[in-house]
């Protein structure tokens, strides 16, 4: 990028005088690094890869093209010859036919047509896009400094220096590397104890048993799998119109944070967050199955436009989503370019999308039911608890009908089939087996009636034996009247006499002498045995008994209706397999040609050819969306994508460790992305990450192990990596970091969403929101993201805006920051709670400030510092009176501006 | 001042821009520039210009243009009957038939500009308003529709108007911010409706009142962060001394001083901005007329009129982009505008609402030399259908995207005027279709913009607010 040249040159020059400049400019032209990205930015648009909107023939993306002579009859570039070169003379005209035309709006500077003219002479040479090629292993270069390096990393890095005739930045010292690599993997300050306990050890290798501590530290998982989060886009809500909470979401951030602890292959992580649920997909619910159902939610939880009234569009918008995501956070490269037209810098067609857009057509969100550990305990529990009601059940029953039995000649008894009238059948092989019942004659209003002889006035309860698998309730009727509404109204398990039970129905007051009841049920009937009545009076202790059956059969209904709710997670799962025609310039309405399901293999082809292109659809079976493939196309280092899946993951540790990737564009490999600076270091690290069973922890190992990650600051030239840049903490450290030194951090590794508002929240929703986020003392990897009403606090700290994948994340400085450290009722609680526990552990002032710089900063106070602290302790004092609170407060200002400072939100 | 352009490459490693919206430190400005190299294109995009700053009253939920400023006499005539040409492919509700406007119009001002007998106050300054009649291509659901409206694009999460703005006038007051919504809602997008999404945090707006359903109270519109229920101003005074003692201390012969420095001032302008912002604030420097003019007096008004009064000030004080939003505050339902029930009781009482408070507001633009260079915008997301909706208590109306009216005022664009049309039912814009995007280009234009250069690089390409449309509406340009 020129402009981005012209300022290093610049910083390089002002800083003093390095000879790197000069010779950067006194270098060949080059295609990748100059050329490239001038026509793409000018010319692509009309004379690139983009078949459609292509004019006059010409492709200058194409050496063949651009050295031919076009329509016009004239030739773009002639080798050699700027000056009889057609592009030269167009760029630089005035008139009608100056390129790019006048209503573009675009114009080449008079630097960029010089590069162009310096090209030409020098001979004009294409050359393939540098991330289209596949990783070349270089061994590690040899250099003149033999003392320094203590990896191969350090070999690539001092070798460049030696070239520009640089040396490395001195060894920082021990205590400012233990803040720095303990943010770096931990995201969290050591305490004084850590910070000795390393300086304390003079043995060799205590840099490299630290950092095998960390790693090993469940911390770390909530750091790194925070910088995942970003590129995931996670959020816990939609985010787009209406705001829908993600209940589930917060699953995948869990999953991520322990696939970061548990080392997880990362070709397998890239694996299961897009085919997850396809993978060893008849395994049982053991852990691993679990976390790949989990894993899916990669693709399920970006944002979404949910009131749309299209359907076509908002699938299709919702494909683009998953297609953009998954291209920028595992190939970096923005694919969704290609939904309208040809992308218009890199060789992706619209036909390539279109392969893609088949997968994720072919595709369903759906949410999946998990078994947890906690489930399968929980359920563990109600099913013994359960099994221990129904046997109690059993015995009571026993009980009672033994009694009942002994009694037989006191307790009246019919046979439902001795009906005296009725329109009812009755079975006596069959459902009746043995038993004789009746039941309905299909679909009507069925009954049946008895004339019942009663010996003796007085209550009665009434029972009825009948066996149901559905309730099909029916209503009894004595004398006319409605004795029970909602009668016969159990389930018993089946239909047979197995299943045959009595129930207690109601207790009605019987007179001597005939009686009529009746059984009516409407449209079907249970399948009924016999009835009798027990009178109230003489069986006392049946009918106590009869009523203890009744309160265990009501705690079994009320245990079973609060049977353990199944745990989900937000998923995808295979839909209906097909291909997908192509929408001309993106538009639904418009098809065209259709497209086999397939990838965008372009990015592994011949840059220049696009239309060779062969998408190996055929290896996708007809039956399946195709994202079992393409996920391992996206792995495959030898046929398929791995090898830039693999550079893609290392530059981003990188950057994540140094505050640059080696290449700068952290997704964007692109035409318009950055070059990488040092191409041989990232390519020999994506393979030994590839030899290293894509190990991210073998990788963190070898990067902060390396003399290069161990330099002492330094600001320039950056872009070599000579020192290490200064940089401001991230929101979450930030907060973490407050949250500790207040007293009251809590680790937990697993989470759950907290319970806040997302849909059409009123001011006191957010309000409400705002002191949850308040009050939550856990990690702020485990905040809930809900889109659009972000912890205020993470958001002004450049938070990112969880829509698209994010793999850098702004620096700003904004005054509106200043506020919030000055006055968020957050971090005076942080600084006074800090106050009153050194003011118990600590009497004299000197070992106070001592105490409060140990644990802040990793260091000593001077004297200078010392006594500002103190002057500011007694001109605060003078403001407020005097007394213990005073004293509190006092001491927690102090603190206060402390977390103001640089240095705190700071780590060299 | 043009924020940008006292940051240059230049002056990159000794000056600092400072400004509410963002002090642009050294390291961020270096970060956008490596990224983002062809974001110098901006500085390309600048035309003369006609309109310094932007208010937008934002009408949430649809106001009708078939009621309100678009007179269909056929609509009338055709009462009850059946629309006599296919409608929407995509619609929101069930749709009845054609129902008329239950207001009568009349013609104001000199211009002539048709008006619904629901307008009291409006009239005195119709020949201050150039309607378009004609816009056309939001979304026919709110979420979508306001995020087209304010973003250009109804599914993806892009930048909104005011952000663009910021980004491409930059700050001319370095005290407030450079985009301002007063009191919006937190339905429909929401803050997307205001976020700069991938442009850089500091173009984003700032919601005076936590945005909400129903919407903050604009007498509790305030800034955030703003007060400390802990420390005087004394007090904080000390603490900054200390932070400025330590940081010298620390930084003699540092690397990298004026990023430090320039944080350190961040709390400086922090600390001063906790008086000047509430001052911005102070409508009690009103006079008695001035609050009468935009209705403060009166229950009905007093909310409404009070953003509106909030907007001269942030004008005056030169805020580039001010949204006011009527929102979420309908005492019956809190649905403002979207009457699919109910049309006759919630549009009387929206237009009571609003009819004085904006009036005053043009008014006292005007008065004060404002409006030649303040454009205001009045609108929402779409209008509403000339059909009833089916299956409700009152006659209502359906969300309309197809042909819906919005106006402008001041600031380089012709007055008394009418442009475009739609058909004789009020149903599709059939002349002169403004999209959103034909929108947003000549809201740029007038501010000095060039559409389609204004553009900032992002993810492998570069973006701009009219995405690969938009045309300036020439002809309404005075």
């Amino acid at each position: 990028m020129p402009a981005c040249k012209n300022l290093i040159i610049f910083v390089a020059i002002t800083a003093g005088g390095f000879r790197y400049g000069d010779e950067l400019l006194a270098q060949r032209v080059d295609y990748g690094n100059d050329i490239a990205l001038i026509l793409s930015r000018h010319c692509f648009e009309c004379h690139g890869p983009d078949a459609d909107e292509r004019q006059a023939d010409l492709r200058l993306d194409s050496q063949a093209s651009a050295t031919s002579p076009a329509e016009s009859g004239f030739t773009a570039i002639t080798p050699g010859e700027s000056g009889t070169s057609e592009l030269i003379k167009r760029v630089k005209s005035n008139g009608g036919d100056r390129m790019p035309p006048a209503e573009s709006g675009s114009r080449l500077s008079a630097g960029e047509i010089k590069q162009l003219e310096r090209w030409i002479d020098e001979g004009a040479t294409w050359e393939r896009h540098w991330s289209f090629n596949k990783i070349v292993r270089r061994s590690p270069p040899i250099v003149r400094n033999q003392d320094w390096g203590r990896n191969p990393i350090d070999r690539f890095v001092l070798a460049k220096l030696e070239r520009e005739g640089l040396t490395p930045v001195a060894r920082a010292k021990p205590s400012v590397l233990v803040r720095r690599v303990y943010y770096d993997l931990l995201g969290l300050p050591p305490t004084p104890h850590e910070v000795t306990q390393f300086l304390n050890d003079q043995e060799p290798g205590a840099w490299e048993r630290l950092i095998d501590r960390l790693l090993a530290s469940p911390m770390y998982g909530q750091r790194w799998g925070r910088h995942w989060l970003d590129v995931a886009r996670y959020g816990d809500s939609n985010g787009g119109d209406e705001n829908h909470l993600y209940p589930y979401a917060w699953r995948y951030r869990d999953y991520v944070i322990s696939s970061f602890n548990d080392d997880l292959p990362f070709d397998q992580f890239v694996n299961e967050q897009i085919a997850g649920d396809l993978i060893d997909a008849q395994s049982t619910h053991g852990r691993r199955r679990n976390d790949r159902l989990t894993a899916t939610g990669f693709l399920a939880l970006g944002t979404k436009i949910l009131a749309e009234r299209d359907e076509i569009k908002k699938q299709a918008d919702m494909v683009d989503e998953q297609i953009d995501t998954l291209g920028k956070a595992f190939l970096a490269f923005s694919l969704g370019c290609a939904r309208c037209h040809d992308h218009k810098f890199d060789p992706i067609p619209t036909r390539d999308y279109y392969a893609l857009a088949g997968i994720f057509h072919s595709t369903k969100l759906e949410d999946q039911v998990i078994q947890t550990d906690a489930d399968r305990q929980e359920n563990a529990a109600y099913e013994e608890k359960l099994e221990g009601l129904y046997q109690l059940r059993v015995r009571l029953r026993a009980d009672v009908e033994a009694q009942i039995a002994s009694a037989a000649d006191d307790i009246p008894q019919w046979e439902a089939e001795r009906f005296s009238a009725g329109n009812v059948t009755s079975l006596h092989d069959g459902y009746g087996q043995g038993i004789g019942i009746i039941s309905d004659r299909g679909p009507q209003s069925s009954f049946a009636e008895y004339e019942i002889d009663i010996p003796a006035d007085g209550p009665y309860l009434l029972q009825v034996r009948y066996a149901a698998r559905d309730a099909r309730p029916g209503e009894i009727r004595l004398n006319g009247a409605i004795v029970k509404e909602n009668a016969i109204a159990n389930t018993t398990g089946g239909w047979m006499p197995e299943h045959q039970q009595w129930f207690s129905e109601c207790t009605v007051v019987l007179k001597v002498g005939a009686n009529k009841l009746r059984i009516e049920s409407e449209p079907l009937m249970s399948h009924i045995d016999k009835f009798r009545l027990i009178q109230v009076t003489n069986f006392a202790s049946v009918i106590e008994k009869l009523e203890q059956l009744a309160r265990l059969n009501r705690e079994i209904i009320e245990l079973q209706n609060n049977r353990p709710k199944p745990s989900y997670v937000m998923a995808v799962t295979e839909g209906t397999s097909r291909d997908v025609q192509i929408h001309i310039r993106g538009s639904h309405l418009q098809l065209g040609k259709p497209v086999a399901r397939g990838f965008p293999t372009s990015l592994s082809s011949t840059w220049d050819r696009p239309n060779e292109t062969k998408l190996r659809s055929s290896i996708i079976p007809p039956a399946e969306s195709g994202r079992l493939q393409l996920a391992s196309w996206m792995t495959d280092a030898g046929a398929g994508a791995g090898g830039q899946t693999s550079r893609v993951i290392v530059n981003r540790l990188w950057h994540w460790h140094f505050g640059e990737g080696i290449v700068r564009t952290t997704n964007d490999f692109g035409l318009q992305g950055a070059r990488p600076t040092h191409p041989e270091l990232l390519d020999w690290m994506a393979s030994e990450l590839i030899r290293h069973d894509w190990s991210l922890k073998f990788l963190h190992r070898m990067i902060v192990t390396s003399a290069t990650y161990q330099q002492g600051q330094s600001e320039h030239p950056r872009h070599l990596f000579r020192g290490l840049a200064r940089r401001r903490l991230e929101a979450e450290a930030i907060r973490d970091s407050l949250l500790m030194h207040g007293g009251s951090l809590v680790v937990d590794v697993v989470g759950d969403l907290l319970g806040v508002k997302s849909q059409d929240p009123s001011p006191a929703d957010l309000h409400a929101n705002e002191a949850a986020y308040r009050d939550f003392p856990r990690r702020s990897v485990h905040l809930p993201i809900i889109r659009c009403n972000t912890n205020r606090f993470l958001v002004l700290y450049d938070f990112p805006n969880a829509t698209t994948p994010v793999g850098s994340r702004d620096n700003t400085t904004v005054p509106t920051q200043a506020l919030l450290l000055m006055n968020d009722p957050f971090v005076v609680q942080q600084a006074q709670d800090f106050a009153r526990r050194i003011l118990r552990q600590f009497d004299h002032e000197q070992s106070r400030v001592e105490a409060i710089y140990q644990q802040l900063f990793q260091r000593s106070a001077t004297s200078a510092e010392r006594e500002a602290l103190l002057e500011f302790r007694s001109e605060f004092g003078k403001l407020s009176s005097g007394g213990d609170i005073a004293e509190q407060a006092v001491w927690g200002a102090m603190i206060h501006s402390l977390f103001l400072s640089s240095e705190f939100i700071h780590v060299d | 001042m043009l924020i940008d352009s006292i940051c240059n490459r230049r002056h990159l490693l000794n000056r600092i821009c400072l400004g509410f919206g963002g002090v642009a430190l050294n390291s961020m400005l270096q970060a956008e520039d490596r990224v983002h190299a062809e974001n110098r294109a901006k500085l390309d995009a600048r035309i003369p210009a006609k309109a310094k700053r932007v208010i937008f009253l934002f009408m949430h939920g649809g106001p009708s243009h078939i009621d309100l400023f678009d007179p269909k006499p056929q609509l009338d005539r055709d009462d009850g009957k059946e629309l006599p040409f296919a409608g929407s492919r995509v619609t929101f509700a069930d749709r009845g038939k054609l129902m008329r406007s239950p207001w009568g119009f009349r013609r104001c001002g000199q211009s002539g500009i048709p008006m619904s007998d629901l307008w009291q106050h409006l009239p005195s300054v119709a020949d201050e308003l150039c309607m378009i009649h004609s816009v056309c291509e939001t979304n026919v659901a709110h979420g979508g529709a306001c995020m087209k409206l304010h973003t250009g694009d109804e599914s993806q999460l892009r930048p909104s108007m005011g952000s663009w703005v910021s980004y491409g006038l930059g700050s001319a007051n370095e005290n407030l911010p450079t985009f301002l919504t007063i009191c919006p809602t937190s339905l429909h997008g929401g803050v997307n409706n205001f976020g700069s999404a991938f442009l850089p945090a500091r173009h984003s707006g700032v919601p005076l009142g936590t945005p909400g359903y129903p919407n903050a109270a604009a007498k509790d519109a305030r800034f955030e962060y703003l007060e400390n229920a802990n420390l005087s101003s004394s007090e904080q005074r000390l603490q900054l001394n200390l932070l400025r003692r330590l940081h010298d201390m620390r930084q003699e012969g540092g690397v990298n001083r004026s990023e430090l420095d320039a944080r350190l001032q961040s709390f400086e302008l922090a600390f001063r901005m906790q008086t000047s912002a509430p001052e911005a604030m102070d409508i009690r420097q009103e006079s008695a007329a001035t609050r009468a003019l935009y209705g403060l007096d009166h229950p009905e008004t007093a909310n409404f009129g009070r953003e509106c009064l909030l907007a001269r000030r942030f004008a005056e004080r030169d805020v580039r982009f001010i949204q006011v939003s009527h929102a979420n505050s309908l005492p019956f339902n809190n649905e403002q505008w979207d009457q699919h029930t109910h049309l006759k009781r919630g549009h009387e009482i929206n237009v009571r609402q609003i009819d004085k408070p904006i009036t005053g507001l043009l008014i006292d633009l005007k008065q004060r030399g404002l409006l030649e260079d303040t454009l205001v915008i009045w609108g929402g997301e779409f209008g509403r259908t000339p059909t009833v909706q089916v299956g409700k208590a009152e006659p209502g109306r359906d969300h309309h995207p197809e042909g819906f009216t919005m106006w402008m005022a001041g600031g380089g664009v012709k007055s008394g005027i009418r442009y475009g049309r739609t058909d004789e039912y009020g149903y599709y814009a059939i002349e002169n279709r403004f999209t959103i995007h034909d929108l947003h280009a000549t809201l740029l234009h007038l501010l000095g913009l060039d559409h389609k250069r204004l553009t900032f690089h992002h993810s492998g390409r570069d973006y701009r607010l009219t995405d690969v449309y938009g045309h300036v509406a020439h002809s309404i340009l005075a």
